[in-house]
């Protein structure tokens, strides 16, 4: 398989942790509990679910993208375990954060090995723009914002305390 | 690349001219020396300081304050989308990959707001 296929392939991993995981952000997301006060970086379901539809839509021109390299698209996993537990709004912002970091390392790595002006290259521009910028929302919304001079880039993640590989794990069961 | 350059030295020079403005207006210049700083790496160039903007002597108010305040709003969205292009048709992959991770620092929120926690639209 060929760096790119392997960049691609990571890339829908990640795509389908981060559509279970924002599942589970959706569901906390809206608790009343450690909701922030201030209302003008306040994440409501609604975003969630906007965002959620974003990534489905990525995951699916990813897949496409690796059908057109003769590659077949591994299938998302049944369940993934969660990093941490997701019981109220707090943690779901956290996870929701951790998740874009992730997006943005792997769209990182497929830039880092596609050819000038590809499909490929476009999609992942994108990509790592909008995760760094709903990143940054959820760090505002969990009132801890920062300036990451570098998204996506390894070994930046780990700087600011947060995890650059996916955050969820696959599980054999949804139990 | 160097587009890129003078895109992070334009910021850079209108952070310096907003002059103290507090930590956060301070981490965003670091963030931009440091933007400068990698993009002389990837050209090939040493570089043995974070690069100096000049920062003007007069008196400013703010009137100025906030005028200054909107171009530096104004350049890092342009250079965000300008260096979005520029990655997607760089030669490089790894060149690509670090344009495309300062144009993303450019349209993030913590940027675009300055992590001005209580205002900005809702």
């Amino acid at each position: 398989m060929s760096g790119l296929a392997d960049a691609l392939q990571h890339a829908l991993a990640v795509e389908h942790q981060v559509v279970y995981g924002y599942g589970i952000v959706g569901a906390h997301v809206g608790d009343r509990a450690g909701n922030a006060t201030i209302r003008s970086h306040t994440l409501t379901p609604d975003q969630a679910l906007q965002r959620l539809e974003e990534h489905e839509k990525l995951r699916d021109r990813i897949s496409s993208l690796l059908l057109r390299l003769h590659q077949r698209p591994a299938p998302a996993a049944v369940a993934y375990a969660l990093p941490f537990p997701v019981t109220d709004a707090v943690a779901a912002r956290k996870l929701a954060q951790s998740l874009e970091q992730s997006v943005a390392g792997a769209a990182y790595d497929v830039i880092a090995v596609s050819g000038t002006g590809s499909a490929e290259r476009t999609l992942m521009v994108g990509s790592l723009a909008a995760a760094a910028d709903w990143g940054g929302r959820w760090a505002l919304a969990a009132l801890e914002p920062f300036v990451e001079a570098f998204p996506g880039q390894p070994g930046q993640s780990e700087e600011s305390g947060q995890p650059s590989q996916p955050s969820t794990t696959p599980t054999s069961s949804s139990s | 690349m160097n587009e890129a350059l003078a895109l992070e030295q334009q910021l850079l020079l209108t952070l310096t001219q907003l002059g103290a403005h507090g930590e956060v207006r301070r981490s965003e210049t670091g963030v931009h020396a440091d933007h400068v700083v990698a993009l002389r790496r990837a050209l090939g160039g040493q570089v043995t300081s974070t690069p100096a903007a000049t920062a003007p002597t007069d008196a400013q108010g703010d009137a100025r304050t906030t005028a200054l305040s909107h171009r530096l709003d104004r350049q890092r969205a342009r250079s965000g989308k300008r260096l979005q292009s520029l990655a997607e048709t760089a030669r490089g992959g790894d060149v690509a990959a670090l344009l495309a991770s300062i144009a993303a620092c450019h349209l993030a929120p913590e940027a675009r707001d300055g992590a001005q926690l209580d205002g900005g639209p809702s």
